[in-house]
């Protein structure tokens, strides 16, 4: 047996070190040359090699441990140290707080979507009617004698195939205005739909929406006022059937003065129960408890669709959730979501076992009475958790992270909103207990935002406790940080 | 000479070795900060991988790190004869790691901490997560010899007078590292070099 022959496995950890003897290199390459298997090995390693190695000569430590360093030994903190690291402390942090602060954007930005998408159809309603009046060329528009010989702009042919009321209709409705005060004008669609526009007098005494219109209606548009003032055009060609003998097909195609007339009755004579028809035919859950008297009194429900008024006051898009049914308890009902942004103390020296998307997250129920506000809330987050005992005779030390689900009761005083932009600061404290029934509290102060009368936005700092027990002894848990949320009121 | 009076003092320290500016801390006071912040630049990469192959926690290796380069410091301070400072200041990591180890109260870890490699390139932690979880399985001895000198890049000499042993008895255990860590590693390192 030759001992001085090399193994293969030899030559080959030599050939990676870079101590090969040159004599044995050509037997070297000749065995990789006819073993496969040796030539992977040899890539394997080389590949592991070279991905230790590079790492090694990259790895630096994190500026807050070289700041500990210097400081130990009482020199400032290196210059260059921190601003070698600090960029991917930086960038270390934003990974981390990306998702939470994703989330907020986009819980922001769905919320002023909803709002200004639920907010404008109600001004638009109300200039779109006086944009169509104004602008309609000639045209797009029939001027037909009325009863009485004078000519009128109440009807139009819309290039959508929209029809206006007739004439007649609007005579008749000027008689209903001067029973039950002015009437708005309604409008009605061959596509089976009949709007409301804001009466004449409201449009042409406003110079603000007149000049709106002027600038940006056009008369093609279709017109769309909000779902509380549409109707269905067959719900109305019954009501007209019912009162007279006029059709749908009359009303719109051949304006004869009785079935214009009876039409016109539908939207303003009262119903059997003494309601308006035109806007009682909607189910009442869609009328907004506090706009009751303006959904069935004309005069009022003008000035509701006034642009002025419509654009300095909040919507309050209640009515568009007919569900919701109006009760004394439920307006006082929010939802809330909130993100957690919080440091643990102590701090955690492992990462939790589990990552599920519900953590450093948590929702709540709250009752709102005057400035105060109660609820219970839901969520859950990491606690780090230090804790110590014997064992078996034996000193025994744990550490987790553990993440832990908590049900908490909360209260919360909103103080008067602060003269800038309607902010309101508030306190809050929060009593209740983990799911695994440790106690836990929670104390926070921030500021609340309410672009609408149903959202709020929030932000503040709160900090928390959480006790366990460990053979008899109690050990707390603490986390500290931001805050960041949004609710919803019904 | 104005280019040169332009230069900061790290950038003076900069073509001195790591001898030279060991003895500096003791024999110039004033330039001491200077020579030590050269000093550490050139050897935290390595000593704070270092700490991490040992002692794996977080905080047990930031306290092995801290502490390292203190013990390092104060021997520059009183004249140490020192011909090998990184290899020096990785065996007064070593030691610090066993004393700790041997002083240390028996500790649970109820979840385990997975390594985090947020010092890393977000590319390259993929293969070094799996090198570093085929180096769990190692035992200590071979994952030390095998890190001085995959990761630290050591000679065998070095190593063997870091973990006094001989120089076969270091072959042996990097060696055996490799084929362990190879045989673990083998079917994700076909997919990793797939990918390259």
């Amino acid at each position: 047996m030759n001992t001085s022959m090399p193994q293969p496995n030899d030559m080959l950890h030599a050939w990676i070190d870079g101590e090969l003897d040159p004599a044995l290199e050509t037997q070297f390459f000749s065995l990789l040359a006819s073993d496969s298997d040796l030539r992977e090995k040899l890539r394997h390693m080389r590949n592991i090699r070279i991905e230790a190695h590079k790492f090694g000569a990259t790895v630096q430590p994190p500026a807050e441990i070289s700041d500990r360093v210097f400081a130990r030994l009482g020199f400032a903190a290196p210059a260059s140290t921190a601003a070698a690291s600090h960029r991917p402390a930086l960038l270390a942090t934003f990974e981390r707080a990306w998702a939470p602060v994703a989330s907020a954007a986009a819980a922001a930005v769905i919320t002023a979507i909803l709002i200004l998408g639920l907010r404008n159809p109600m001004n638009e309603a109300a200039t779109q009617s006086l944009a169509d009046s104004r602008t309609a060329s000639p045209a797009e528009r029939t001027e037909t004698p009325s009863s009485d010989g004078r000519a009128t702009n109440d009807e139009h042919v819309f290039t959508d195939n929209t029809a206006r009321i007739p004439s007649a209709v609007s005579d008749n409705a000027r008689l209903s205005e001067a029973q039950s005060g002015p009437a708005s004008h309604r409008n009605m669609r061959t596509d089976g739909t009949v709007r409301t526009s804001a009466p004449e007098g409201a449009r042409d005494n406003n110079p603000l929406t007149t000049e709106r219109n002027a600038e940006t209606k056009s008369p093609d548009r279709p017109l769309h006022t909000g779902a509380i003032e549409e109707q269905s055009f067959s719900d109305i060609a019954v009501q007209g059937d019912d009162a007279g003998n006029a059709s749908a097909s009359n009303a719109t195609s051949t304006p004869s003065r009785s079935g214009s007339d009876n039409l016109a009755a539908s939207y303003t004579d009262s119903g059997s129960d003494g309601e308006p028809t035109g806007v009682s035919s909607a189910p009442p859950s869609w009328r907004n408890p506090t706009a009751e008297t303006t959904a069935t009194a004309p005069a009022a429900h003008a000035m509701r669709e006034s642009p002025a008024s419509a654009g300095s006051a909040p919507v309050d898009t209640r009515q568009y959730f007919p569900a919701l049914r109006p009760s004394d308890i439920l307006p006082a009902l929010s939802v809330e979501l909130r993100g957690m942004n919080t440091a643990s103390f102590p701090s955690p020296t492992i990462s939790t076992s589990s990552d599920p998307w519900m953590q450093n997250m948590a929702v709540a129920v709250f009752y709102t009475s005057g400035q105060q506000d109660l609820g219970i809330e839901f969520g859950q987050e990491p606690f780090a958790m230090h804790y110590h005992g014997v064992e078996n005779g034996k000193a025994v030390r744990y550490e987790q992270n553990l993440l832990t689900p908590w049900l908490l009761a909360s209260w919360r005083h909103r103080f008067r909103p602060i003269s800038v932009a309607g902010i309101e600061p508030y306190l809050t404290a929060s009593l209740g207990s983990s799911l695994y029934f440790w106690p836990m509290a929670r104390t926070g102060a921030g500021l609340m935002y309410m672009p609408d009368r149903r959202v709020r936005f929030h932000i503040g700092v709160e900090g928390s406790m959480l006790a366990y027990p460990y053979q008899q002894q109690w050990f707390t848990s603490r986390r500290v940080g931001l805050t960041y949320g949004l609710s919803v009121l019904f | 000479m104005l280019l040169r009076s332009q230069h900061t003092g790290s950038e003076r320290f900069a073509d001195r070795s790591d001898v030279e500016l060991f003895r500096t801390i003791r024999e110039s006071p004033a330039r001491a900060e200077t020579a030590f912040r050269e000093l550490y630049s050139r050897l935290a990469g390595n000593i704070y991988a270092y700490c991490r192959c040992l002692a794996w926690r977080r905080d047990e290796s930031d306290d092995l790190f801290q502490e390292t380069f203190a013990r390092l410091y104060e021997s520059a301070l009183q004249g140490r004869a020192v011909t090998n400072v990184s290899g020096y200041a990785i065996k007064i990591a070593r030691n610090l790691y066993l004393n700790m180890q041997r002083d240390k109260k028996p500790t649970v870890i109820i979840e385990d901490d997975t390594l985090s490699m947020q010092d890393v390139p977000h590319e390259r932690t993929e293969m070094l997560e799996l090198i570093h979880m085929a180096m769990e399985l190692l035992s200590d001895d071979y994952r030390e010899a095998f890190f001085l000198r995959e990761f630290a890049d050591l000679p065998y000499n070095e190593i063997a007078e870091i973990m006094n042993l001989t120089n076969v008895n270091v072959r042996i255990r990097v060696t055996r590292a490799r084929e362990k860590i190879r045989g673990i590693l083998q079917p994700y390192i076909a997919e990793y070099e797939q990918e390259q």
